[in-house]
């Protein structure tokens, strides 16, 4: 077994700084929320469009308890990942306290790079970073949605004057399209995680499961089934 | 590893990755995934008629919070199946100690296990998509024309709801099968002729459902009596 105190070489810091750049690199093309007259060039901006035009309808219904359902159900599923964020975090601190034990199992897989003990709980922070970002970004999804949730409960009742109807609708949506981002912001922290998985294995298969994530993740975005069926929507409501 | 498990191997992958395929081809278009559409598309006609679209909401509403959970649940199987791979020596020991259990090397052992966490995180991968499509859907609805309104290309946004519902419970179906199949590599660890069996079951027991079960007679039945208005653009997965 290696006896350098800290093994860190040169294909741990290009998988590790390939992570760091596929997820600025990715988070600038699916976070990226343009001005309202600009035309939606993914999924993502195109459902920020279609928000727009969901505020509209609200304004325009006297009653709006569809309203408020739909954003119920966003609110409880980002509830749910924010309270799975901390178990997670909770297993994990408890593999750190029996780091010494994993390492040994870890090391004797004939298949898994060798690594120090300190670089493997080195590792297995990094995760729990990754997962303290996933409850950030749940947490402030779930506080914009509860904006969101205010906004409509404070929203004039019809009828409403045509300006003043697309100004309001448009900054709703702004606030329901941020909490959205966050959300899928913390949902991607997740499956930066599970590519961090294979860091424990080789450097090598952390940068192809980087790569596979990121690549999942944009054909979602520009060509899935969704998002050619949102497109066409879109399209038919009149862009 | 032996043959035995390469014939194992092999044959899951084929039931686990083309198993979408091999269900259109036994029901010949007619198997529930693709009927479940055509309802789908009534109920998305339907939607647009209502006035007061409560109803479509908290429908939408059971499916989300189903997904939400599996979604949570499965990467929670992942947390515990890396605790069992940090034990592996220990389950190795378990598992070696009952009589029936076919005998296989420490490192072919942890490779099951890293394939079982694969299959989790492929599943995790589906759930946590069909959440986010449906939240398209929830948005979909709420950004559909008023009942009262005279617009004219009702059908197509229809259609097209009904595509993105699909779509996302294309994936659900997609995560949940995860489920029953890790459950067939399961018996891989007991031997590998197990593990053929289960794989051959669990492919039986869903193919059943999708062409005779007595849910998929019921719902053809259902859409023979209720179908869509007008034909489709297209079929829905082309």
């Amino acid at each position: 077994m290696d006896t350098a105190w800290f093994d860190w070489n040169w294909p741990d810091s290009l998988a590790f700084g390939w992570m760091l750049l596929l997820w600025f690199v990715y988070g600038r093309f699916a976070d990226k929320l343009p001005a309202d007259t600009v035309a939606p060039t993914n999924l993502n901006q195109m459902m920020h469009q279609l928000r727009r035009l969901w505020m509209r309808r609200m304004l325009d219904r006297p009653e709006r308890i569809l309203d408020s359902s739909l954003t119920g159900h966003s609110v409880n599923s980002t509830t749910f990942f924010a309270s799975t964020s901390m178990l997670i975090i909770a297993g994990l601190l408890g593999v750190l306290g029996k780091a010494a034990d994993a390492h040994a199992v870890v090391q004797s897989f004939g298949f898994a790079v060798v690594a120090t003990e300190l670089l493997f709980e080195l590792k297995i922070l990094g995760l729990i970073g990754l997962f303290m970002v996933g409850f950030y970004k749940f947490t402030w999804a779930l506080r914009q949605f509860n904006f969101a949730c205010t906004l409509i409960g404070a929203a004039p009742l019809p009828p409403v004057e045509p300006e003043a109807r697309d100004k309001f609708a448009d900054q709703a949506a702004r606030v329901m399209s941020l909490a959205v981002v966050s959300f899928n912001g913390g949902i991607r922290s997740y499956y930066f995680a599970m590519a961090w998985l294979c860091w424990f294995i080789h450097p090598l298969a952390f940068i192809v499961a980087t790569g596979i994530v990121v690549l999942v993740l944009w054909k979602r975005q520009v060509n899935s089934r969704s998002q050619a069926s949102v497109a066409e929507y879109y399209d038919a409501t009149g862009g | 590893m032996t043959i035995v498990d390469l014939v194992g191997l092999g044959l899951f992958a084929i039931a686990f990755f083309g198993y979408a395929r091999i269900a259109d081809l036994a029901g010949r278009g007619k198997n529930v995934n693709s009927l479940m559409h055509e309802v789908r598309r009534t109920w998305m006609q339907r939607m647009m008629e209502r006035p007061d679209r409560i109803v479509d909401a908290a429908l939408t509403g059971h499916t989300v919070n189903s997904m939400s959970f599996f979604s949570s649940a499965t990467i929670l199987v992942v947390a515990g199946l890396l605790g069992v791979l940090g034990q592996a020596a220990e389950a190795q020991a378990v598992l070696a100690g009952w009589v029936f259990v076919a005998h296989s090397s420490a490192t072919l052992f942890q490779l099951k296990i890293i394939g079982l966490i694969a299959v989790f995180v492929y599943g995790f991968f589906r759930f946590t998509w069909a959440l986010r499509q449906y939240n398209y859907c929830c948005t979909l609805i709420g950004a559909a024309p008023l009942a009262k309104n005279d617009y004219p290309h009702r059908l197509e946004l229809a259609d097209q709801m009904a595509r993105v519902y699909t779509s996302a419970l294309t994936s659900f179906g997609g995560g949940i099968r995860c489920y029953y199949f890790a459950l067939a590599w399961l018996a891989w660890l007991i031997d590998p002729v197990a593990f053929i069996v289960a794989t051959i079951g669990v492919m039986l027991v869903l193919l059943r459902r999708q062409v005779s079960s007595h849910s998929s007679r019921a719902i053809q039945r259902y859409v023979e009596l209720n179908p869509p208005e007008a034909p489709p653009a297209r079929a829905p997965h082309d």
